[in-house]
């Protein structure tokens, strides 16, 4: 045998022999050893320019990565996960993840308002819980999967994974669905205008004499805010109704009167019988800005909401309209 | 050769297509080429002037592979001047051969009749 000592080619057939069954590391070795030496022979026969070392060095560049060699010795699986069990943890994944983290994350975080922390603190805990749950399910998921994969002589765990497809397994074809960004809309300006009313009560931005006062009346949290939350969640099944059923129709345009005139409802009668604003929070404002009227912003607040009203109605049977006007029907 | 048939196809196309054919068929090369005994690098030279470009970390372990199947058999041989490993196509693996074989005419009967 040449005496090589620990030269390339020796490291080489190491590292690829290291990976493999005990039984046949000295084979396999051998094989290679011979070979690289075959190759190293040949392509000093062939450029004469080459000096041995370099020759070396091309011949076990040429055979690649070692374990990938060893992994082509063994037939063990040279990927994570394969192309078989990918569409099903790629399932699994997506289902965990759309149910487990709303659900969680909106929990811990009522939990949160509930103990009575901060609104920055509920924030960055709920991000904080939020990133650990995916990080924690898509590891925990690809974990189970993998594991699954090696050992995938037991068809009852493939089973139960729901790697085997069928055609059972396939979604209702996709019906016609209303506009996703009038729902994305909708449902973002509801979120805001429900977070508006929690926060300016919770972080209140005016302060008199040194105490923080809310905007609104406090008093209000008994009686009216309550319902008007109620309302903005009744009207965010209202929109997302309507994105199922595929738009504007004129029964949900009759509704939508309906619906704004009661969400209308208590601004109007707040904003006219001049209790919506906090007292304390109109002597702060004044403060700052002695022409500041409390009944005029009110009159203003009761005549918006009329407004939005009209408007959102009349957009409501404009949209109807233009859906069954519309060839795609 | 197949270059002047279609001179217009793109040249990696071609290529990617034609290494995909060949791919396959690296098995019946070692099986007919391994009637006589041969050592792994000689075979890898053989194939590739015969225009069976595959790589050494694909025949080498595909050589462990049919010799496990029982379709070689192998022996070292100590006498020159290194060791190195023969193998030679075993009954079985001449009888897959043959079968091999048999397919690649089928199917060739087969595409020239549907086109």
């Amino acid at each position: 045998m040449p005496a090589t000592t620990t030269s390339l080619a020796e490291r080489y057939v190491h590292a690829v022999t290291r990976r493999l069954p005990e039984e046949q590391r000295a084979d396999v070795a051998d094989e290679l050893r011979a070979s690289i030496a075959d190759r190293v022979e040949s392509l000093l026969e062939e450029r004469p320019d080459l000096d041995p070392a370099t020759a070396e060095r091309e011949a076990v560049a040429e055979l690649g990565e070692p374990s990938t060699l060893a992994g082509a010795y063994t037939g063990r699986p040279r990927q994570l996960l394969g192309p078989e069990v990918y569409p099903a943890w790629e399932r699994t994944v997506r289902a965990i993840l759309l149910v487990a983290v709303p659900v969680s994350t909106l929990a811990f975080a009522v939990v949160q308002v509930a103990v009575g922390k901060t609104f920055g603190e509920v924030v960055g805990s709920v991000v904080w819980i939020m990133l650990s749950l995916v990080v924690h399910i898509v590891f925990w998921t690809t974990l189970v999967f993998v594991l699954a994969e090696r050992s995938s002589a037991d068809s009852g765990v493939r089973e139960s994974l729901d790697v085997d497809w069928s055609p059972d397994d396939l979604p209702d074809a996709p019906q016609r669905r209303g506009s996703l960004t009038d729902l994305v809309a909708a449902l973002t300006f509801q979120a805001l205008l429900a977070g508006l009313l929690v926060w300016q009560q919770v972080r209140p931005p005016l302060s008199l004499d040194g105490a923080d006062v809310p905007v609104l009346d406090p008093d209000l949290w008994r009686s009216w805010f309550p319902v008007i939350l109620a309302l903005l969640v009744v009207e965010a099944g209202f929109e997302v109704v309507k994105y199922r059923v595929g738009g504007w129709t004129r029964p949900l345009a009759v509704a939508n009167v309906a619906l704004g005139a009661l969400f209308a409802l208590p601004f109007v009668y707040l904003g006219w019988t001049e209790q919506l604003l906090n007292p304390d929070a109109v002597l702060a404002i004044q403060q700052d800005w002695a022409g500041f009227s409390p009944g005029t912003t009110h009159a203003v607040v009761a005549l918006v909401a009329v407004a939005i009203w009209l408007w959102d109605s009349v957009d409501g049977f404009v949209r109807v309209h233009r859906t069954q006007g519309a060839p795609t029907r | 050769m197949s270059h002047t048939i279609v001179p217009l196809m793109d040249d990696d196309v071609l290529a990617g297509h034609l290494q995909e054919l060949r791919r396959g068929t690296v098995v019946m090369a070692a099986l007919a080429t391994l009637t006589r005994p041969t050592y792994g690098y000689a075979l890898l030279e053989t194939l590739a002037d015969a225009g069976f470009a595959v790589e050494g970390n694909t025949l080498y372990p595909l050589l462990r592979r049919l010799e496990k199947q029982g379709l070689l058999t192998s022996e070292w041989n100590t006498e020159e001047s290194r060791p190195r490993k023969f193998y030679e196509v075993s009954d079985e693996g001449r009888a897959l051969l043959d079968a091999l074989l048999a397919e690649w005419q089928t199917l060739h009967t087969s595409v020239e009749s549907l086109r």
